[in-house]
């Protein structure tokens, strides 16, 4: 766990970024910061779950393909330690069916990479105003 | 026109010859074993035939001749008998005597006839000769006749130099003994024998015990002449003597007899042992060209039936080499879907640091501290420039990705007509503006199809696209539906056009990934690979016919339902998904960014 800045309490937004590309991670971070997000990243879904139990973080940016526990395993994992946390998964992979399988798993919706980070945060706004301790069908038809 | 038909590597012909073979060598040996059997029983019956032939030949003849011996004999002594010698010794009489002996033998046999005293002289003489001075006292004959009262001469020449024998009888005893003699022509025999002659080379004669021949022979020469010691055996046997022998290379069959009234003549029936069995050689002759013909009666109908055969046996081999071609083609487009959707993945992710980093120096450009930064629009144009172009490839791997969910099976009902109509409308107004017509013949009542229409969609698309590029300075895209009266749960769609056709040697390549004539980054020669890849899917037949200068057609064959193991293959296929809808970057390009292909 490595906050980008330190969380505020007064700004109830926090982004959970999980990816293993580093740079990646760092690039993405620094960006949703400037635009007023507190951000946490985790390179891993072992890394990913310890902080959320130990942070109360409103969101999770997921990715599918990591080494390790896979963003589909980590997603199971989350749904069970927090059932309402909105997880949106993000992706490169090819297949859309891994994305779609996470969708009936509980999360919110997925996205391609590489994507705008202002859709993103649109689709973290709107993950927020909902309710995800049911599991859903996919919505995930804007592509 | 050019079609394209899979390689068939049999070797046919050497299939053929071995089949023809094996089905031959038994029939041909045992019709050789019967020829063979044959051969042989027929030879040695012959053989024995001939031989029996000759032996009676030899039984009759020496009949016959001992005959003639005795007849002549008995006429000499009868005469000698009956009238006394005081009568013959007159010359008038023995006249008479002699004309009514030429008037009782037809032949004029007798030449002459002579009454001879006890010293040798001609008492009388009646014959074409002057011998009454003759002196015979001291000749071998008389000396015989007069020793042991009868005898019978070889043929000789004598002072007349013609063929002549003399038979004469002694008659009284003492000083008073005379001798009865009578010369016979020595033809008398030889125009008997000369009768007996069979075949071409079968002949009867008579040897004396020297070997010099008493009658004419074919094969050894005339009166007097010596036969050949080589071929004749000169010996004396009871009965008939059968052997075989050879002259100069030819085997004769001989048998030969002592005659019974001349003992030391021979008489010899010989037959060159090929013309004896030449009759066999005829029916063997025959019965190899009934064998000669029956085999080739027999190729001819086995020939006709290997061809059958082996008709049906390429016909199969063609549609196993077509399956297995088809087989390939997917498994290579199976490997380039495979290989598209991991080069989308693999891009993605240096996108999105790309296009993060870039958003990045752009938002630390928008800062207040930049704003003293004099090359900020120069920095921002690049950055913006960055995203834009990461932006567009990010377009194109989330284009590729997304298709492959959009064109997940999706079966529903086609109106074939419409749908191709659709397809043409999309193009029509660009070819127009190439003076390219489009001219549709669409069957009426077209059975509704259960299929893929993105699918459909795709496959026609690319074939007008083909169609419209082969085409230089104007001309017709025909499309025409069909339904198919001898397949009724299929129907045809052709798309034709009249460009500039495809060279006999590129024909069998067309549906070949990367096969191409575009020149380099006008075409990926992935289209009609992909259309390949999906007409198989649907459970369609893709083929192409095409005549350089005139233009090309390509035929698909659509199924009304869709194959029973489509669903199972596509799942079995995974990500391969990408590949049964045939899909890669460019193409998914032409269809959805609308770039030139």
């Amino acid at each position: 766990m490595k906050p980008e800045n330190p969380i505020d309490p007064d700004n109830e937004i926090v982004i959970l970024l999980v990816d293993d590309e580093e740079r990646f991670l760092r690039t993405l971070s620094r960006r949703l910061v400037e635009r007023k997000m507190t951000v946490l990243t985790a390179r891993s879904g072992m890394e990913a779950l310890a902080t959320v139990r130990q942070t109360p973080v409103s969101v999770v940016v997921l990715d599918i393909r990591m080494p390790g526990l896979d963003g589909l395993e980590t997603l199971a994992e989350l749904r069970e330690l927090r059932p309402g946390l909105p997880v949106i998964l993000l992706t490169g992979h090819a297949s859309i069916d891994a994305a779609t399988d996470g969708v009936r798993l509980g999360a919110y919706d997925y996205l391609l990479k590489p994507c705008d980070v202002d859709l993103l945060l649109d689709k973290i706004q709107s993950a927020l105003k909902q309710d995800f301790s049911i599991p859903r069908g996919t919505n995930a038809e804007q592509l | 026109m050019n079609t394209r038909i899979p390689p068939v590597r049999l070797r046919r012909k050497k299939l053929a010859q071995t089949i023809l073979l094996a089905a031959f060598l038994p029939a041909v040996s045992v019709l050789v074993a019967v020829y063979l059997l044959f051969l042989a029983q027929t030879q040695s019956g012959a053989a024995g035939n001939a031989e029996i032939g000759i032996a009676s030949k030899v039984e009759n003849s020496k009949v016959t001749i001992d005959h003639q011996i005795s007849e002549v004999v008995r006429v000499v002594k009868f005469i000698s008998d009956i009238y006394p010698m005081v009568q013959l010794a007159d010359p008038k009489y023995l006249q008479t005597i002699f004309e009514s002996l030429d008037q009782e033998f037809i032949n004029h046999i007798f030449e002459d006839l002579g009454v001879i005293n006890a010293r040798g002289f001609h008492m009388a003489y009646v014959g074409p000769y002057e011998l009454l001075d003759k002196n015979y006292s001291r000749e071998p004959w008389f000396v015989e006749v007069m020793e042991k009262g009868f005898y019978i001469s070889d043929i000789f020449l004598g002072f007349r130099r013609v063929p002549h024998f003399i038979v004469a009888v002694k008659r009284g005893s003492g000083d008073s003994a005379w001798v009865l003699r009578a010369t016979v022509n020595g033809f008398l025999f030889s125009s008997i024998l000369d009768n007996i002659r069979f075949g071409n080379t079968g002949e009867v004669f008579i040897v004396n015990t020297k070997g010099l021949l008493q009658t004419r022979s074919l094969a050894n020469g005339t009166f007097m002449q010596p036969v050949n010691d080589e071929l004749l055996r000169i010996r004396h046997h009871p009965g008939v003597e059968l052997y075989r022998s050879s002259l100069r290379d030819a085997p004769f069959i001989i048998g030969q007899a002592w005659l019974i009234s001349k003992p030391d003549w021979l008489l010899v029936v010989q037959q060159d042992e090929r013309d004896a069995l030449a009759p066999v050689g005829a029916t063997r002759n025959r019965l190899l060209l009934l064998l000669v013909g029956g085999l080739a009666l027999l190729s001819l109908s086995a020939m006709a039936t290997i061809r059958l055969v082996l008709q049906h046996f390429l016909q199969v081999n063609i549609e196993n080499n077509l399956m297995d071609e088809q087989m390939i083609q997917s498994q290579k487009l199976a490997a380039i879907g495979q290989l598209s959707a991991g080069i989308a993945h693999e891009i993605n992710n240096p996108l999105a640091i790309i296009g993060e980093e870039a958003g990045w120096l752009q938002d630390i450009l928008k800062r207040e501290s930049m704003k003293e930064f004099k090359e900020a629009e120069e920095f921002k144009d690049s950055l913006r420039e960055i995203v834009s172009q990461a932006g567009r490839c990010r377009e194109i791997t989330h284009k590729l990705l997304s298709f492959a969910r959009k064109m997940d099976s999706a079966i529903r009902d086609v109106e074939l007509n419409v749908l191709l109509d659709e397809v043409a409308s999309m193009r029509e107004k660009d070819a127009s503006l190439q003076n390219i017509k489009f001219v549709r013949e669409f069957e009426k009542d077209l059975p509704i199809l259960h299929s893929e229409p993105s699918l459909l969609r795709q496959v026609f698309l690319n074939l007008i696209n083909n169609a419209i590029d082969a085409i230089r300075g104007g001309g017709e895209i025909r499309l025409v539906t069909r339904k198919n009266p001898d397949r009724p749960d299929k129907v045809s769609v052709s798309i034709g056009d009249s460009g500039i056709g495809i060279p006999k040697e590129n024909l069998d390549k067309i549906f070949d990934p990367f096969f191409t004539t575009k020149p380099p980054g006008k075409g990926t020669g992935l289209g009609l690979s992909i259309c390949h890849g999906i007409v198989q899917k649907i459970g369609g037949e893709i083929a192409v016919t095409s005549v350089p200068g005139e233009g090309t057609t390509f035929t698909i064959i659509l199924p009304l339902e869709p194959p029973k193991d489509n669903g199972a293959r596509s799942k079995e296929m995974g990500d391969a998904d990408l590949i049964t809808t045939g899909q890669t970057p460019r193409s998914l390009l032409q269809q959805h960014i609308g770039s030139a292909d």
